[in-house]
């Protein structure tokens, strides 16, 4: 999938390097931002943690044999320092257990030396992708507890039973109000949750329950 | 004992019980030629004669075919006993004599066949051994059956008995012990090994063969001809050939001297007319004789065998050394070439990455200066990596150095420098001492500097388990008018008296990275530049000495 632009959406995202060797940095640097991403090199694993400007989405390609601390080591610090971040790991020739380390812990890839383009393409595109829903979901999970917010008490009780599947009657039943007054509150809580349909209601009220489990 | 598991015969096939009547018609025929012949130089009015080679004939046929052959040595027996002997007794007495007898010979012939390997080319001195105290009994046996038949109906005297028994046992075992080791040779095909031997090989044992005759003859003229002392008393100079001959040709030798030495004997008491008188004498003699060749032989095979065991066990032995060391070459080779990868593989990937980058910027007529900017870092890393490739062709092939004339004291620095980080971090005091007024040395400076680091490291790797105060001391002084020698100690526990000796061969690293080249390298090194590097074993710590020659060597 080598393709001379990224997929649309991934132009600009960041791409993170972590390679001591000036050359090898250099040159992906290169070709990474003529590809149309925006790469950003780091000399060293210390460096890099150092770093707190870091944008998402984005991803982290890590050179394996780094001084200091090493690439897996800091493979397993990035998770707790920027969860979910993607990390792509360069391994050296043929190093076969390395890449399965890295895998297991969470590596979305490993590549090479010498890198192929296409590989390199293929792996930062993957990674950026699965960052971009992160970084997706994350938003909507924040927007959605927004939007809940703004619902009154009452509100929030009759939006649990209309998703619940209760009928208007029942609803005015349970609290001693008109069927009339259910009306109402239905239309400002879909107003509230900018929702069109009803159908809408229940597919926010299953994104909810997935985002938040046991809530 | 143990058993040899064969069997009392082979089973009979079609065809061979034409084979079987036909041998034991010329064995009947063989035996009675035999006895008559023996029997015509009888030693006592009795039918005794010095020695009986036809028993031999017997137990030997039935060594070689088995229980089916019994019937012609009953049948072989009682004729020659009727034909040669003209059968001294009544029907019964030498019915009794001769069945005894015969069966007597069949036993003995059967119990070698089970219990003693006769095959000569594996026979060893336990065989012997077991083949006389077999044939021994046998004969024993025979004898007493014999003897004891002709009581029976009285054609022989009690009183006499017990003469008669001891010659024909002797006489037996003489004949078995002479001429049974040949008999049984050509059962077993000899002659065809003998024809399969090199031409040169069959020259020099026709002549060793003459010249033991010749020897046999010779001392026979002395013993019985000379005669320095009376009867036959020098007759013990026979076993000077015989052994030598036995020792030398085995087993085969022993089967094919006796017969020649007990004729040479019989005949020369037969020229000499002593044979009536001292029979017993001769009997015993030839015996010991007989004996005392057969052990010698089978003790020279068996010091043959183990020597070919030994030798190809050496040469399995050096086979597996020589792969070894094969091995350890090409895993100390695997070892470099993965190091060599992955030095290249730095400059190959930039170059890569960089390739592909261009293939972008080509496109676009506006990245113009960008493109050469890459394609000049291509050429950048391409030089790189022909750096380090020549530098390694020049290490490893051509030995080619740049020799310039260096201060030691400038050499010692730099090392230092190599390993200053590591030396403050484990705390390991650094000292120098370096004679004053040392000339320069013609070195290529990167190639001393990194023996030297070599050292270095391996001197902090050793201090690294050992307790403070951590030292390294450096010292150079002027060995000889020609050379300096630098040397480099640690105050580490030592090397190991065990690994002393593998120190400078590949793969002898005693740490769990490393390429266990770095000495083996640096011992090359050492002797490009005419000098040597070696460990210094009368010291108790570690101390390694590089030793430089001040005169460049020629190139």
């Amino acid at each position: 999938m080598s393709t001379d632009a990224p997929q649309p959406g991934l132009a600009g995202s960041a791409v993170y390097l972590v390679e001591d060797d000036r050359a090898v940095r250099e040159s992906l640097e290169l070709l990474l931002r003529l590809r149309g991403f925006i790469p950003k090199g780091f000399a060293s694993g210390e460096e890099f943690l150092a770093y707190s400007a870091l944008q998402r989405p984005a991803c982290a390609l890590l050179d394996v044999r780094l001084p200091g601390i090493d690439g897996l080591e800091l493979q397993r610090q990035l998770r707790n320092k920027h969860p979910g971040l993607p990390t792509i790991v360069i391994t050296a020739h043929g190093d076969v257990s390395t890449a399965r380390t890295a895998l297991r812990d969470g590596a979305v890839d490993f590549l090479e030396k010498p890198i192929d383009e296409g590989d390199l393409l293929d792996a930062v595109t993957t990674a950026l992708t699965s960052d971009q829903r992160i970084v997706q979901e994350a938003r909507d999970r924040e927007e959605l507890a927004a939007r809940l917010q703004r619902l009154t008490a009452r509100e929030m009780e009759v939006f649990e039973r209309i998703t619940n599947g209760q009928h208007n009657r029942e609803i005015a039943e349970e609290f001693g109000i008109s069927p009339r007054t259910v009306e109402v509150h239905r239309a400002r809580i879909m107003e509230k949750l900018r929702a069109r349909r009803v159908a809408d209601l229940f597919r926010l009220r299953f994104d909810l329950e997935r985002n938040q489990p046991g809530a | 004992m143990t058993s040899h598991s064969e069997p009392l015969a082979e089973p009979l096939t079609q065809g061979a019980f034409g084979r079987l009547f036909v041998r034991g018609a010329i064995f009947i025929a063989l035996y009675v030629l035999l006895d008559a012949a023996a029997y015509t130089l009888p030693a006592a009015p009795f039918a005794a004669t010095p020695w009986n080679p036809h028993p031999a004939l017997a137990v030997v046929l039935v060594i070689d075919g088995g229980i089916w052959y019994a019937p012609a040595v009953f049948g072989a027996v009682a004729l020659a006993e009727v034909l040669v002997r003209e059968a001294p007794g009544t029907l019964l007495g030498t019915s009794l004599a001769c069945a005894g007898m015969a069966g007597a010979y069949v036993c003995a012939g059967l119990a070698v066949r089970r219990y003693v390997r006769v095959r000569w080319a594996r026979a060893g001195v336990r065989d012997v051994a077991r083949f006389i105290a077999v044939v021994s009994a046998g004969t024993l046996v025979a004898a007493a059956l014999y003897v004891g038949g002709y009581l029976t109906d009285g054609t022989l005297d009690l009183a006499e008995a017990p003469r008669v028994f001891g010659h024909l046992w002797i006489g037996d075992l003489l004949g078995q012990a002479v001429l049974a080791p040949l008999l049984l040779l050509l059962t077993q095909g000899a002659w065809r090994h003998w024809r399969r031997l090199d031409r040169s090989v069959r020259r020099v044992a026709v002549r060793d063969t003459v010249l033991l005759v010749a020897s046999l003859a010779a001392l026979l003229v002395v013993v019985f001809g000379v005669k320095p002392f009376d009867e036959f008393r020098m007759s013990y100079l026979l076993f000077l050939p015989m052994i030598a001959f036995a020792l030398r040709y085995g087993l085969v030798g022993a089967a094919l001297g006796l017969p020649c030495a007990q004729i040479g004997f019989v005949l020369s008491l037969v020229i000499t007319e002593t044979l009536s008188t001292s029979a017993v004498e001769f009997q015993l003699l030839m015996l010991t004789l007989a004996i005392t060749t057969l052990f010698f032989g089978a003790l020279a095979d068996e010091r043959r065998r183990s020597a070919e065991i030994l030798a190809s066990r050496e040469r399995e032995l050096r086979t597996q050394q020589s792969e070894l060391s094969h091995a350890q070459r090409s895993a100390a080779a695997a070892e470099l070439a993965a190091a060599l990868a992955h030095e290249l593989n730095q400059p190959l990937s930039a170059i890569g990455t960089y390739a592909s980058a261009c293939r972008v910027l080509a496109r676009n007529n506006n990245d113009r200066e960008q493109l050469l900017n890459a394609l000049d870092r291509v050429a950048e890393e391409s030089a790189r990596a022909g750096q380090f490739v020549r530098r390694m062709r020049d290490f490893f092939r051509t030995g080619a150095a740049h020799m310039e004339r260096v201060e030691v004291r400038e050499l010692v620095a730099a090392a230092r420098d190599q390993v200053g980080d590591r030396l403050a971090r484990s705390r390991i005091a650094w000292r120098d001492s370096i004679e004053p007024g040392l000339p320069t040395l013609p070195v290529d400076r990167v190639q001393i500097g990194a023996v030297l680091g070599n050292l270095l490291g391996n001197a902090i790797d050793a201090l690294a388990g050992s307790g403070p105060p951590r030292a390294i001391e450096v010292r150079a002084r002027r060995a000889s008018p020609d050379a300096i020698r630098i040397e480099v100690r640690d105050s580490g526990p030592g090397v190991p008296i065990e690994v002393r000796d593998r120190l400078f061969q590949p793969m002898s690293t005693s740490k769990p990275e490393g390429m266990g080249l770095g000495l083996v390298i640096s011992r090359t090194i050492a002797e490009r530049h005419g000098g040597r590097l070696w460990l210094d074993t009368e010291s108790h710590q570690t101390n390694f000495c590089l030793e430089l020659p001040i005169d460049p060597v020629p190139a």
